[in-house]
């Protein structure tokens, strides 16, 4: 929880104007003033709360920064390791904080040390998100290959997390394998963050691994996963399809323009596996359904607010 | 009359000399706790990487010396809390370690949690060996005062006494 890893001073006068359902984002930076998001727009936080100058601002010190990264870890860096070389913590609550500083290379990444920035984002549970393209997904009581992308922070996380619920609220009884890489979709808690009775979990484990143990092991009809980047990604992709295996993934992407000029992506667009490819923005609130299209990125219908 | 306060006085010399001899063992039975604690960190971090205050609660609940697990109660009360971790507060009700031993302790709680797996069990690993030398150091020594400290204080107990017949 939020109030676990912040002093109390910072967390009072963080709530003090605000509540946290409406903070999507704090950011501390070493000598810098805390920035914190809130309802898509940026202020400083000082003793009083959030402002709007700078002057006013606590700035944050890189004892606050290290406090709050031992805190989140539960006083134990080394059983966070393994995400701390990726870049980011999960907190319970599913808060998740980005962390810069130094890193520490032998070979490979070991480890990040002399934390410079935080970046903690706070995940926000909307219901009902993905209803205006629930529609799109089923296919006359089958599933449809999906892909969401937008850029960051434009709430790709939170619909699927909503579709799986959707899925069990509709009385859908799919079994969803949710390969969740950074424990962003479960929130790092893989037994009930999402209000579905149908899915399994694997938090922090690669994608290409994750996809191999859950469709051994747990017969999905779907898997759902976040954030398709690497080339081993899009392998582990391929295998699921191959398997007869439905897929619900999101990637970053400004718009379709920009999908068709990822070089990972023209194999899949070659192979059109994705029947449906919806484009998320923050343009009307986070959110913003921009486009649903076809396998041939052909447009479906275009935004909804 | 005479006999009582006689009696009376061996038992508080006898006690006192005991009282001593129990110092010697406070300080082994407290450092082979220590010792333990060293163990189930070990295994704990190197084998699942378990979370600093499930291991420490896990050992207090399989370490029986009390004086031990004071400090370990010291030690997880202060985590979650925004104080520093001091020797006052980490050796809260805890006198029979000299500041040498003292200064040691902290350093090595102070830095408990705070790098990557592999040097954590290094550091265990390192202090589990001085820890076994002070073990061997303080055994020999309770076997060699707390016999003598007792004896002492019963022989003073008697010779006051002789002195007052």
């Amino acid at each position: 929880m939020l109030k676990d890893i912040l002093t109390n001073s910072i967390y009072l006068a963080l709530t003090s104007k605000t509540s946290e359902t409406e903070i999507n984002e704090i950011r501390f930076r070493k000598d810098k003033p805390i920035s914190v998001l809130c309802n898509t727009r940026t202020y400083f936080l000082s003793e009083n709360g959030i402002c709007s100058n700078a002057n006013q601002a606590i700035y944050a010190s890189e004892e606050m920064i290290n406090d709050i990264v031992f805190k989140a870890c539960n006083h134990s860096i080394y059983s966070v390791n393994e995400q701390l070389k990726q870049g980011f913590l999960m907190v319970d609550g599913g808060i998740r904080i980005g962390i810069c500083g130094e890193v520490v290379l032998d070979q490979c990444i070991k480890t990040i040390k002399n934390f410079t920035s935080l970046c903690i984002r706070l995940p926000h549970i909307i219901k009902n998100a993905s209803l205006p393209i629930f529609n799109e997904i089923l296919n006359n009581g089958d599933i449809n290959n999906t892909l969401i992308i937008s850029p960051p922070g434009a709430g790709k996380t939170t619909m699927i997390r909503d579709l799986i619920f959707q899925f069990s609220n509709h009385n859908y009884s799919y079994n969803v394998f949710i390969a969740d890489e950074r424990g962003e979709i479960t929130c790092g808690n893989a037994s009930n963050f999402i209000g579905s009775n149908f899915y399994d979990a694997i938090c922090f484990l690669n994608k290409k691994d994750s996809f191999l143990l859950g469709i051994r092991s747990m017969s999905p009809d779907i898997i759902v996963t976040d954030e398709l980047g690497s080339i081993d990604d899009f392998k582990a992709l391929e295998y699921a399809v191959t398997c007869g295996i439905k897929i619900i993934a999101t990637m970053h992407a400004n718009n379709i323009e920009d999908l068709k000029r990822k070089t990972e992506f023209k194999n899949l667009l070659e192979q059109r596996w994705f029947k449906r490819i919806i484009v998320l923005s923050k343009e009307n609130g986070v959110g913003t359904i921009e486009g649903v299209y076809k396998e041939n990125l052909s447009k479906i219908y275009g935004a909804i607010i | 009359m005479k006999l009582v306060l006689i009696i009376l006085l061996v038992v508080l010399c006898g006690a006192i000399g005991f009282g001593i001899s129990n110092v010697y063992k406070q300080r082994k039975n407290f450092y082979e706790s220590y010792l333990s604690f060293l163990e189930i960190l070990k295994t704990e971090i190197g084998f699942s990487a378990s979370k600093l205050d499930e291991i420490i609660n896990k050992s207090i609940f399989n370490l029986h010396n009390k004086d031990f697990n004071c400090l370990l109660k010291n030690y997880i009360n202060i985590l979650s809390s925004e104080v520093s971790l001091t020797k006052e507060i980490l050796f809260k009700n805890i006198k029979f370690l000299n500041e040498n031993e003292k200064e040691d302790i902290l350093l090595f709680f102070k830095n408990l949690g705070k790098t990557d797996i592999f040097n954590q069990v290094d550091i265990i690993k390192s202090k589990t060996e001085s820890v076994k030398g002070q073990c061997e150091k303080l055994k020999k020594e309770c076997e060699k005062f707390c016999p003598l400290y007792t004896k002492l204080g019963i022989l003073s107990g008697l010779f006051l006494a002789l002195i007052i017949l």
